[in-house]
């Protein structure tokens, strides 16, 4: 057993953390946070120019797709830089989940038509899933999409369309045969999102950031925007959403979190103490620091399984679990730590870590929904992990 | 031992419900919560001092109803299922400081106002770097001859914008040197006070008052000087134990809006508060509610007897706080996305779960305090 990074994967977590020191400025991030419920700004767009530049817009993608072919590790440690940076997302859905299920499910033509532009930093995608009555239930969604000629009809409506507004396609789920059972009627579709008869509505969240309501009026689009073969979606899906749910296991944003907290707790005088000597303190922050320690190793531990080619969906769901729900904790603690300054917001100048502590807390219950509840994550841990009964 | 409400009470409880659900709807906490608006309804002050919820524990001499503390704690339960402007709870709160250690002439002037609804107070105690230790305060009034000087920083001040007076507690000296806490009246609008608004994530109104050499008389000091420490304490007792009763009111508007939700959310063909997993985390919920309701009834039940109760209010606020939160996220969980937006309101509450946390002692704050009286006189008769 292995338990430290190699010197190749220390070199590269080097190389990264270097590249984001350089390019990661308050400039960038202030614009990013202008624009968060805008298009990218011209700061943001260089910024994912130079990470396209540099190859790491497909780390993982196999070498013919113009990918790095680096193993879940690398890839790991890349987004743990990323979120430990506090750096802006260089990529949407389209490098993380539709370039991957492309390669696994799609034709020689999606390939082709997609690839390309999705490594070139040209076009980025939406999840469009869910629905106003479709979550969970994710395979009762009725979007309808009907072949007319060469052309899809599409019909419907989509609801916390993240990135939305950002993005310039749609990787959506549709209904293509509503005769068959749920889940073997359905296909996934790529919408641009300037196809006449799509409208984003956009909605604001409580953690602040904007998702989106989309709706489809008879739009159109050419025949060969089906990903794969027609009613074969749900199983694209599924294999789309073990891919979300690990990168939903890093948990480096939350590492900073608390190591900002930390120093803030090491300088900060309350009630003629610094926070850090009283015992109270140093018990939460002991305990969040063990949990830390365990969502890291989770993390390393999914990555580790995709490399060596084993199922990983119980590890998976655990990563996610763990991961979101301590998400909420290191922010409650942080809060009642800080005391009354924890209520402090970043518009204030005496807020802790600039008001993070709050903001991740309000960030929190989205993760824990979001991407699978955590309640049927724990199912999967119970039956695929544990073999109970469903 | 009898712990339901008595027929009047459960009358009181209706009236005050009925009361603030007309006059109290969401839009107008959304509104008031806009940058732009001072926080505060001037419209519903007046209807609310008509109807008598501002005057339910003030003596009868001083314009008050002379009702008990619990009368009132029935009160703050209501408002906090509405999330009422603080105002009420900052103006309560510096009308106990008055009860406590005001004159004569102070309490028949100040008590009758609030009771009238002519004005909204304030306490202003907390400091940048002290909490809940007063040995740290650096806020002083520098006596020369009959006059004050007060110089220092309050923080967290709730609505200190529309406070009138505002209840400064600053440390004097009285001739012979000897120290104490002081409890001074000022004005808002008095020379050398400037007023900051904080930015708090729950977009209630608290401020950072500085006092530059503000110049005072005799009339400003409430009661004596060099003697609010005692008559505080009790005040802050009695506003820590109401405001468990704010926060058993949040608790049980939130678990009643998700029962609602759960009922009538369908997935799967059915109602998700079908699913074990739902019921569950509800009772979970459930459990949180009842027994802070039962500590926060006990707390305040103790306190309008005229016990200290010490102990009681603070195992329902290190109770309360952890479970109110608790509800609140986990109310987020059940409505997922529909919770989340903020066309909806459950939000408004899950701000209030975690700002009441943090007021008047965190969870751990109160923990403390009970590890002394573990150690100290726990099962030692006294």
């Amino acid at each position: 057993m292995h338990f430290k990074l190699t010197s190749e994967q220390l070199k590269w977590q080097k190389e990264v953390r270097d590249f984001l020191k350089e390019v990661v400025t308050p400039e960038l991030l202030k614009e990013v946070e202008e624009h968060e419920d805008k298009e990218p700004g011209p700061l943001e767009k260089e910024y994912k120019r130079k990470i396209a530049e540099k190859g790491w817009m497909g780390i993982s993608w196999p070498k013919e797709y113009g990918g790095l072919e680096k193993s879940a590790v690398e890839q790991f440690i890349f987004i743990e830089e990323l979120r430990y940076a506090g750096a802006p997302h260089p990529f949407g859905a389209g490098v993380s989940i539709v370039a991957p299920a492309i390669f696994k499910f799609g034709t020689e033509e999606n390939k082709r038509d997609w690839i390309p532009p999705i490594i070139r930093g040209e076009i980025d995608f939406a999840l469009g899933y869910s629905e106003p009555n479709a979550g969970t239930d994710l395979a009762s969604l009725q979007t309808r999409a009907v072949l007319d000629g060469d052309e899809w009809v599409i019909n419907g409506q989509k609801i916390w369309n993240t990135f939305g507004h950002r993005v310039s396609h749609q990787w959506a789920a549709v209904r293509t045969d509503p005769q068959a059972p749920k889940h073997k009627g359905i296909s996934i579709i790529i919408i641009p999102n300037n196809a006449p008869g799509v409208t984003l509505v956009k909605q604001k969240t409580w953690g602040n950031h904007t998702t989106n309501e989309v709706f489809f009026e008879n739009v159109r689009v050419p025949k060969n925007h089906l990903i794969g073969e027609v009613n074969q979606g749900w199983k694209i899906l599924v294999s789309a959403l073990d891919s979300e749910r690990i990168a939903m296991g890093s948990s480096a944003q939350i590492r900073r979190v608390f190591d900002d907290l930390v120093k803030y707790c090491r300088h900060t005088v309350i009630d003629g103490e610094l926070l850090i000597r009283k015992p109270e303190v140093r018990m939460r922050l002991a305990e969040l620091y063990v949990d830390l320690e365990v969502a890291l190793l989770f993390g390393y531990r999914g990555a580790n399984l995709i490399d060596v080619g084993r199922d990983a969906s119980a590890e998976a769901s655990m990563m996610k679990v763990f991961a979101t729900e301590l998400m909420t904790k290191v922010a409650d603690y942080g809060m009642q730590i800080t005391e009354m300054y924890g209520q402090l917001n970043k518009n204030d100048e005496f807020a802790p870590l600039q008001g993070r502590l709050e903001h991740l807390y309000r960030l929190a219950p989205f993760h824990r929904f979001g991407g699978g509840t955590n309640e049927i994550q724990r199912n999967i841990i119970a039956q695929r992990g544990l073999g109970l009964p469903r | 031992m009898r712990m339901f409400l008595t027929e009047e009470q459960e009358m009181l409880q209706r009236s005050v419900r009925k009361f603030f659900e007309n006059e109290v709807p969401t839009d107008l906490v959304r509104e008031l919560q806009k940058p732009e608006s001072s926080g505060h309804s001037e419209d519903l002050w007046k209807k609310m001092a008509n109807a008598g919820w501002l005057s339910v524990s003030i003596p009868e001499k001083y314009g008050g109803a002379g009702g008990t503390l619990f009368d009132l704690g029935l009160i703050y339960e209501e408002a906090g299922r509405v999330l009422l402007p603080t105002t009420f709870y900052s103006t309560m709160f510096a009308s106990f400081l008055i009860n406590e250690i005001g004159t004569e002439e102070q309490k028949s002037t100040y008590l009758s106002k609030i009771a009238a609804g002519e004005i909204v107070s304030t306490i202003a105690y907390q400091e940048p770097q002290s909490f809940h230790n007063y040995a740290c305060y650096t806020t002083v009034a520098r006596k020369y001859k009959d006059r004050f000087y007060l110089t220092g920083q309050k923080c967290f001040v709730a609505n200190a914008h529309l406070a009138n007076p505002m209840i400064v507690l600053a440390r004097t000296e009285d001739e012979i040197g000897r120290e104490g806490l002081s409890a001074f009246l000022v004005s808002p609008q008095a020379k050398g006070v400037s007023i900051k608004p904080h930015q708090t994530f729950g977009k209630d109104r608290q401020s950072i008052v500085e006092f530059a050499e503000v110049e005072l008389g005799r009339e400003n000091v409430l009661g004596e000087t060099e003697n609010a420490v005692a008559g505080f304490h009790i005040a802050l007792l009695k506003a820590t134990a109401l405001q468990t009763m704010e926060m058993v009111g949040g608790m049980k508007k939130v678990i009643q809006m998700t029962v609602d939700y759960v009922s009538t959310r369908k997935q799967f063909g059915v109602p998700i508060g079908s699913f074990q997993a739902v019921q569950h985390h509800m009772a979970n919920m459930a459990i949180y509610r009842d027994g802070s309701e039962l500590l926060a009834y006990q707390a305040v039940t103790l306190l309008s007897n005229g016990e200290k109760a010490e102990r009681e209010i603070t195992i329902a606020k290190a109770y309360a706080s952890e479970a109110y939160k608790n509800i609140s996220v986990m109310a987020h969980q059940l409505w997922g996305g529909m919770g989340y937006a903020t066309e909806s309101d459950l939000y408004l509450w899950s701000n209030r779960a975690k700002a009441t946390e943090l007021s008047f002692g965190t969870r751990d704050f109160h923990l403390k305090n009970l590890a002394r009286f573990l150690e100290e006189t726990y099962l030692t008769g006294a």
